[in-house]
């Protein structure tokens, strides 16, 4: 293995009056690709920024496998760094930008031309050896920046939101071959980010943060299926949340009754009380929607009758949004194989059915001492 | 039909500087290779009268002086300007810093000049405290000497060298510095591989700003320097007034321009490289 593992131990930074880092714990294993997710201000760049040397913590300690990386200045940590503006030297051509670090070390002109054109190889971009960042685009900058930032052979590599400034199609094109590069490199990758389909899509494992907390670590299906709570589940992706009061507790399920919605049947994942308030949520793409009354329904189901009052029409998928009872409205997808042509298209303001497997539907957040 | 504006609306710059830059250029060449009036003035009769008294080995000691003055003061006007302007860029008190650099133009070039007198002079401020609290017995003669000069010509030009720096460095990137530090660069090797090279226009600038006034400088020397050790300047308003040799003033006027001419194109020709890579 050619990474090092990260840990952070009771890492603290306080400013002035709040906390940009809460005792954060982290554990990033070797060769990991390694996500950091949360909206900007919850501290995940000031996080990174103490991994590369340029921020330092209140208190608590960073390990690099075992040495303690704190006591290094920036320039000694085998730990590299893809800025988010790429930070390319604009005095200098893409060949200088490469050798840069390798001029730092003195090493021979021969093996300094090697390094680079294997680099600038990995990152496809030989043919622009000899030209300057302001003539190239922000992706071959980018990717200039990976390679230079490689080119030190570092054992971890922290890349701060490295596609925001790209455009959407781009972004999904560098983010595979991040990927690829991630494989083919095999060292341990720690990825800034607060677009959670970016995370969700490349990263072994993702630590969810907000407001200077770790919220939930855990790999990206953990993170979507399972949320830690109700701002994890809100943040990545969309999801319906339902409040309510546990009516009734059974082994497998609760019962639980809603204000707006009615009764529904939820899967038991945590402990609760009868008589508490609970938020439960539902993804929208585990919803069923049908014009018909739906036949073959599993053993445990919530069904409710709606009016679909809004729907977004996308190409691959239509978003509903249906009404239920005409105080809550649900947001439910539905994807296009086979649907238009065995069901029929479901029109604006159309009554409909909509159901989910009760499986589906779990607690995130029990409210404390209500009542 | 396609008008080209730009002779038209460029007459009145030609004319200006026709008038203010040309012509009194030409009168000075002319003058160089005229005889002295007895009296101040010229006789308009050709001689190489001029160059020949340039020829003296007092004049180029003096020249040689000339330039050692305007390069100390340009070093010395860098180095304190460089940190300042860096420091100021960063500042939270940008405007207020900035403020401080201009308060000293409002007051007369001159009585700023001799003010340093009244730090500087046996009867000023250093001396008398270092008197007052018996460090030395005697006065230390501070003034009329080349470092003096320097020390006034620093202070005067630093405003001018501080302002073009602070103007780059205020554009400068500075998560640059971060990327150099991460790749392996200590403090000291950021700053020169990639600080300096990324501001080099704005170096030459203060560097032009500060040895062009400080060469042809007449005021400071005067004031402050020592009578046996002139700057051309001074000694191009003595030929004029006491010495009543206006070929000769001519002829060390030309030498100035020509030495500072030369000075600048070595500069200039240097940015114009730098841009090439940039």
């Amino acid at each position: 293995m050619n990474g090092s593992n990260i840990k952070v131990k009771n890492v603290n930074k306080i400013f002035d009056d709040f906390y940009a880092l809460n005792d954060v714990n982290i554990d990033i294993k070797a060769g990991e690709f390694y996500s950091l997710l949360g909206p900007s201000g919850c501290g995940k760049t000031t996080l990174l920024r103490m991994i590369g040397g340029f921020d330092e913590p209140y208190d608590g300690i960073i390990y690099l496998d075992n040495t303690n990386l704190l006591e290094l200045p920036p320039n000694k940590r085998p730990v590299n760094t893809i800025f988010q503006s790429y930070a390319l030297f604009p005095h200098l051509n893409v060949y200088e930008n490469i050798a840069f670090p390798l001029r730092l070390k003195k090493y021979s002109e021969q093996e300094i031309k090697e390094k680079v054109q294997k680099n600038l190889s990995l990152v496809k971009l030989e043919e622009h050896i000899y030209k300057m960042p302001s003539q190239l685009s922000g992706g071959q900058k980018q990717r200039i920046a990976i390679a230079r930032a490689l080119v030190n052979q570092p054992k971890v590599l922290l890349l701060d939101e490295p596609l925001s400034a790209l455009d959407a199609q781009l972004r999904q094109h560098m983010l595979l071959e991040l990927d690829s590069i991630h494989d083919e490199v095999g060292i341990t990758f720690i990825f800034v980010t607060h677009d959670q389909q970016e995370a969700l899509s490349v990263s072994d494992r993702i630590a969810v943060m907000n407001e200077g907390r770790v919220l939930q670590i855990g790999s990206p299906f953990e993170i979507y299926e399972t949320p830690a709570d109700k701002f994890v589940a809100n943040f990545i992706g969309e999801t319906n949340f339902i409040k309510g009061k546990v009516t009734e507790v059974m082994d497998k399920y609760a019962k639980i009754s809603s204000e707006n919605v009615g009764d529904i049947y939820v899967y038991l994942d945590k402990k609760v009380e009868k008589g508490s308030t609970v938020h439960v949520t539902v993804r929208p793409e585990k919803i069923r929607i049908t014009k018909e009354k739906p036949q073959n329904l599993p053993e445990t189901f919530n069904l409710f009758r709606g009016k679909a009052n809004k729907l977004i029409y996308k190409g691959f998928q239509t978003n509903f949004f249906v009404d239920v009872n005409e105080k809550f409205t649900f947001k439910v997808l539905k994807q296009h194989a086979r649907y238009i042509l065995d069901e029929g298209i479901i029109n604006w303001y159309e009554d409909v059915y909509i159901w989910w497997n009760v499986d589906d539907g779990f607690i995130v957040e029990v409210e404390q001492n209500e009542g | 039909m396609k008008v080209n504006y730009g002779t038209k609306y460029s007459l009145p710059m030609l004319i200006w500087l026709t008038l203010l830059f040309i012509v009194p250029s030409a009168i000075i060449i002319m003058f160089s290779f005229m005889e002295k009036n007895q009296y101040g003035g010229v006789n308009p009769v050709f001689s190489l009268q001029a160059f020949k008294d340039l020829m003296n080995s007092a004049y180029f000691k003096i020249l040689l002086n000339t330039i050692y003055i305007a390069v100390m003061s340009t070093i010395f006007t860098l180095l304190l300007a460089l940190p300042s302007a860096y420091y100021m860029a960063r500042s939270k008190y940008k405007s207020f810093l900035m403020l401080l650099i201009i308060i000293p133009f409002w007051t007369n070039f001159l009585i700023r000049v001799y003010a340093w007198i009244a730090v500087l002079g046996n009867n000023g401020f250093i001396n008398q405290f270092l008197l007052k609290i018996g460090l030395i017995k005697d006065y230390i003669g501070m003034l009329y000497n080349n470092n003096a000069v320097i020390l006034v010509m620093v202070y005067t030009y630093l405003p001018y060298a501080i302002l073009p720096l602070y103007a780059i460095i205020e554009k400068f990137d500075f998560s640059l510095l971060e990327a150099a530090r991460d790749l392996g660069a200590s403090k000291s090797q950021s700053v020169f591989r990639i600080l300096i090279p990324n501001i080099k226009s704005g170096i030459i600038t203060s560097l032009l700003f500060t040895f062009i006034p400080a060469f042809g400088n007449y005021a400071i020397p005067q004031i402050i320097g020592d009578k046996n050790t002139n700057m051309l300047g001074t000694v191009i308003a003595r030929e004029l007034t006491t010495g009543r040799n206006w070929p000769l003033a001519s002829a060390i006027s030309m030498l100035l321009t020509l030495v500072t001419v030369i000075g600048v194109l070595v500069f200039t020709s240097k940015q114009k490289n730098i841009k090439k890579v940039i």
